[in-house]
């Protein structure tokens, strides 16, 4: 197989989905986002965004904290040094996939 | 890829993207100029530059939960560069400030610190955004010009816009650039958030 497939099959798949990518991005970003400004930032439905949440949340890469704001519900999100990590070296991987691909030339 | 760039440049500057925050200060600016053009010696009454600072306090106040409660907030990534850069611009500002006041120089160096805090805030933070960068340019160029306008002959160029000196021109420049970028961020920003999509 060529290395371009390898490279593709190899990619994480909980981050390389794309709403958790970009949900990863922003939060690699930023020291910590609550939910309305992700839920901007991705323009994923409320559901959505919880679910992903949620599967981020299960493998380590993100820290959830609820509170009450104002009496209202607010949920902070974090980035963990996994997820951090995780979300570089997914970048990396991205970035070389992406020169591969346009050296390579089908046989 | 593209895509993540820009989610990426969104959140890096989610709250300096919040432009509208920027126009109390602007129009403070602007509204102390004009009060202080009135005078005519030291002002004895400071009722009316009080109640300006409080109602531009209180309208800042409305914009950051306008924003805060439509867009969320995001905690930036203040890094220690960022902080020692600010730091220097206030001194900067200050002894320009000072040396500006006892006249000891033809230029105006507060003009030319402003013009620079207007190339560092295009640079550092809205390089990948033409627009946002081209907006920073031309009015760090206006001013840098403004400020050096006395050596070209032109002693008292600020009686041309109906301000008593230099000092109380650039201060008014100065409001109306931020209400100018703030604005436009703004519009960039709002602009620049994806739609509600309802799945991925």
């Amino acid at each position: 197989m060529n290395r371009v497939f390898i490279e593709i099959a190899s990619l994480d798949k909980l981050i390389h989905e794309p709403a958790r990518l970009s949900l990863m991005t922003a939060l690699a970003s930023c020291k910590s986002a609550d939910f309305l400004a992700l839920k901007r930032l991705t323009g994923l439905t409320a559901g959505n965004l919880s679910i992903h949440l949620s599967k981020l949340e299960e493998a380590g890469l993100i820290k959830l904290r609820k509170q009450f704001i104002e009496k209202k519900p607010n949920t902070q999100v974090q980035i963990t040094e996994k997820g951090r990590q995780l979300i570089e070296d997914h970048w990396q991987q991205l970035e070389a996939l992406y020169r591969n691909a346009q050296e390579w030339l089908p046989d | 890829m593209e895509s993540l760039e820009h989610t990426r440049f969104i959140t890096l500057n989610y709250p300096n993207l919040q432009g509208l925050r920027t126009i109390p200060l602007g129009l403070l600016l602007m509204g102390l100029t004009i009060w202080a053009n009135r005078q005519h010696g030291p002002a004895s009454d400071l009722t009316l530059p009080i109640t300006a600072t409080l109602v531009c306090l209180a309208i800042y106040v409305f914009i950051s939960q306008y924003y805060d409660r439509t867009y969320g907030k995001v905690k930036r990534i203040i890094t220690h560069s960022e902080l020692l850069i600010s730091a220097s611009g206030a001194i900067l500002a200050l002894t320009a400030f000072i040396l500006d006041t006892r006249n000891v120089i033809e230029v105006s160096l507060l003009g030319l610190v402003f013009a620079l805090a207007f190339v560092f805030t295009g640079f550092w933070y809205w390089r990948p955004v033409k627009l946002l960068l081209s907006i920073n340019v031309i009015i760090a160029l206006v001013l840098a010009v403004f400020s050096i306008f006395p050596l070209t002959g032109e002693q008292e160029w600020w009686r041309l816009i109906g301000c008593k000196s230099s000092l109380l021109a650039f201060t008014f420049l100065y409001g109306l650039s931020c209400l100018i970028c703030g604005v436009i961020a703004h519009v960039y920003f709002v602009r620049s958030l994806p739609k509600t999509q309802e799945s991925l």
